[in-house]
């Protein structure tokens, strides 16, 4: 390479100064008054991190640290803590967010959304479990569809919504003429319809042995406060779960309005159909207590619901709600219809009788479905998608040796598959 | 384009000689290298700063040195788990949320959201509040410390973006009743209050007890939020008889599109939430809001909001005629564990 030069004198030029810089009085960096007192304040930073770290915030633990190494970027402890947090923060995270994924594609709801929110307080900047938070309870709003070659207005409302009719529904949402033709690779967004789709057979005529629950005497107590919110949302989807098979039977909702009223008094007659509690709560009580006893669990629950969602203190209706659910995990459980089991179970109180250990017993048979599936994908060398199977069975249940080594020679193998690559 | 290689090395060595010139003059005349801490705020800075308070220091002033904003002085209060600060006190700022969501391993905040209706002098129904009750009720909220927030806030915490104060309300009233102006809004004024008035615009200007569009913008001027309650109140889940699917669709629309119209036209603004008739709602509902641009929207489920609730189910507590004080606070729930449990 050729210099010029121009460059070997500066070079000289350069070795010169730093031979005789004893000579030009450079100083280190003069720290203000102000840094100063930062930096007689720095201890207050470290005890802060290690108080939250003691208290389990590792995150704002480890935000404290790396506070402390901008205002001392010398200081070794400070490097070390940030390195081994952030390892503990994403491995925690992950490890709760694997479970929120399991329980979530099991619809398993209560547990998913915790897992989610021990995932995002490990990590709050995870946006993946925040956006399943958000938006993935009971589901999503409208769901995205590319198009196909031959696909019409009426071919994706047949199958998305089994019904041609509501092919102006697809056109609607995504601003389209009525008689647009669609070319392939058009993302379309279908909304969700929550109404009543033609009736199925009720499940609660599964034949069971119902526990009742007692009706409590006297006025309601207030529970703890702890107890006070149900899981946002579990009401909505509830109710899509149970309309096919409740209309007959629900509770006297109100009624809308045809016209617009023309007065004041008749606009106060729209305001009083927010009244639907008081005066009916006690028959509601008893009407969900007797759909109880004939085993309409479908029906009690939602009765239930209607009194817990003006008041989520009422003791009787949440035991209602968590015996039906109880009852309908049971049933499903011996028709050996895990899915839907893990589903109720999950809806019941964890505390309330043995949910949690019936719960955990079907967790460990989902995790050995999956496991077996993870087996049949490796068999037939689709080594990603045994992997994932066997995260699943990990999540579900945790003392799954065979998948978590299973797992760990797949990820070798795969590792190997990538490095020949 | 690439720059050449003799290029490149031509520019290296102006540059050198430049640095070289500038440090040996700059050496010679000894200026001190200071380090400006305030100025020098590099984009990953994380967030918290050591300080020592000095006298006359407040979480107030500390607030407003530090994040700009003096109303944010809890935040300083809040992570010190102080209530009083003396001079000589080592504190730490922390000027980024240090709690999203109020987010604990076994806890989480809910933010209560009170809805009204109508009020009156001294008629009391349920759907009507005294003008004694509500000014007890907004009395009260300030004497226990609680901060009304605004919808814009409510929605930040929603969508885990900011910190709010643990003990944080958000007031609504719907409808549109001339009440909202004669007796709520003088006792808003005097606490000082954000409030989201939900119209739905048929009722405006229909009677004698019912607001005018000029008392609407009256109240929209002085910073009344107005919102979305539809165009005729009716119940936007259910179809009316004889009503087919897609003319159900088409009325929906124009009950979510026309409120929306008309807000923007006569006040000039863009109206992002909507509380729902008789608070019900469905997912379809929900999609064809999006696609109006609207960012949520509200149920009449008596309970408080953690941040992770779908922001188009949000719940809402009918504050009633009938309510004491005592019945009235139980509606400030302001933390819960059940979904960690």
């Amino acid at each position: 390479m050729k210099k010029t030069p121009f460059y070997k004198t500066t070079s000289c030029l350069l070795f010169t100064l730093l031979a005789f810089s004893c000579a030009i009085p450079i100083e280190k960096p003069v720290i203000t008054e102000e840094a100063l007192e930062i930096g007689a304040s720095l201890y207050i930073l470290r005890e802060k991190a290690l108080d939250s770290e003691n208290m389990g915030k590792f995150y704002t633990a480890m935000q404290l640290w790396k506070s402390l190494y901008y205002f001392n970027p010398e200081d070794s402890e400070a490097i070390q803590k940030i390195t081994e947090l952030n390892t503990l923060i994403h491995a925690k995270a992950d490890e709760h967010f694997k479970k929120g994924l399991a329980y979530h594609q099991h619809k398993s709801n209560r547990d998913a959304r915790k897992a989610f929110l021990l995932t995002i307080y490990y990590n709050p900047e995870h946006q993946e479990a925040l956006d399943y938070l958000k938006n993935k309870f009971p589901g999503d709003d409208y769901v995205l569809y590319e198009t196909r070659q031959g696909d019409t207005l009426d071919s994706i409302a047949e199958e998305f919504y089994k019904d041609t009719g509501k092919d102006f529904l697809v056109a609607y949402y995504n601003d389209l003429e009525s008689d647009e033709e669609l070319n392939p690779g058009i993302v379309l967004k279908l909304p969700t319809l929550d109404f009543p789709e033609p009736e199925e057979p009720a499940r609660s005529q599964v034949k069971m042995t119902a526990e009742m629950p007692q009706k409590k005497e006297g006025p309601t107590q207030p529970v703890s406060e702890n107890t006070l919110t149900e899981p946002p949302t579990t009401q909505t989807e509830i109710m899509q779960e149970l309309q096919t098979s409740s209309e007959k039977t629900l509770p006297d909702l109100k009624t809308p309005l045809e016209e617009i009223p023309q007065d004041s008094k008749q606009m106060a007659a729209i305001t009083s159909n927010y009244d639907i509690e008081t005066a009916q709560k006690k028959n509601r009580l008893d009407e969900a207590i007797k759909l109880f006893e004939s085993k309409k669990y479908n029906e009690s629950v939602l009765v239930a619901e209607t009194i817990l969602e003006q008041d989520a203190e009422n003791i009787d209706a949440t035991e209602i709600v968590n015996a039906s659910y109880y009852q309908m995990g049971k049933a499903s459980s011996k028709t050996k219809n895990y899915e839907k089991a893990i589903k109720y179970y999950s809806l019941v109180d964890p505390e309330y009788k043995d949910v949690k250990r019936l719960k955990t017993g079907i967790e460990v048979k989902l995790a050995e479905n999956h496991y077996l599936q993870g087996v049949k994908y490796f068999l037939k060398e689709e080594i990603v998608k045994a992997i994932h199977e066997w995260d699943i069975t990990v999540a579900l249940n945790p003392d799954h040796t065979k998948a978590k080594s299973d797992m760990e020679q797949a990820k070798k193998i795969l590792k190997r598959v990538e490095e020949i690559k | 384009m690439k720059m050449r290689s003799a290029d490149f090395h031509h520019t290296l060595s102006l540059l050198i000689g430049f640095i070289l010139v500038v440090a040996f003059v700059g050496g010679c005349a000894g200026p001190r290298i200071s380090v400006e801490t305030k100025t020098q705020t590099p984009p990953t800075f994380p967030g918290f700063i050591p300080v020592t308070a000095q006298p006359g220091d407040t979480f107030d002033s500390l607030a407003a040195e530090y994040l700009k904003d003096p109303s944010l002085g809890w935040m300083i209060a809040g992570f010190n788990r102080i209530e009083t600060i003396e001079a000589g006190q080592e504190l730490v700022i922390p000027t980024k949320p240090y709690q999203l969501g109020g987010l604990t391993s076994d806890r989480y905040q809910t933010v209560p959201v009170l809805s009204y209706h109508d009020f009156s002098e001294n008629k009391i129904s349920k759907m009507i509040v005294t003008t004694t009750a509500f000014e007890a009720q907004m009395k009260l909220l300030k004497d226990k410390g609680y901060h009304v927030i605004s919808m814009q806030q409510f929605f930040d915490f929603l969508d885990f973006k900011t910190q709010i104060p643990e003990k944080s309300v958000v007031i609504t009233i719907d409808d549109g009743w001339l009440s909202a102006y004669d007796i709520a809004y003088p006792i808003i004024k005097k606490y000082g209050y954000p409030v989201t008035l939900f119209v739905y615009t048929d009722l405006i200007g229909r009677t004698k007890k019912t607001l005018t569009w000029d008392l609407v913008k009256e109240l929209a001027d002085y910073g009344i939020d107005m919102q979305c309650h539809t165009k005729t109140h009716r119940d936007l889940t259910q179809l009316l008889k004889n009503e087919s699917f897609q003319d159900y669709i088409g009325a929906i629309d124009m009950e979510i599109a026309e409120p929306t119209r008309v807000l923007k036209e006569k006040l000039n603004i863009d109206t992002k939430f909507i509380a729902y008739p008789y608070g019900k709602t469905n997912r379809l509902v929900a999609a064809m809001l999006k696609k109006h641009g609207y960012r949520g929207g509200f149920s009449v489920k008596r309970r408080g909001n953690p941040f992770f609730i779908n922001n188009f189910t949000i719940h809402r507590s009918m504050i009633y005629g009938d309510m004491n004080l005592e019945q009235f606070e139980k509606n400030l729930t302001i933390s819960d564990g059940k979904a960690l449990r």
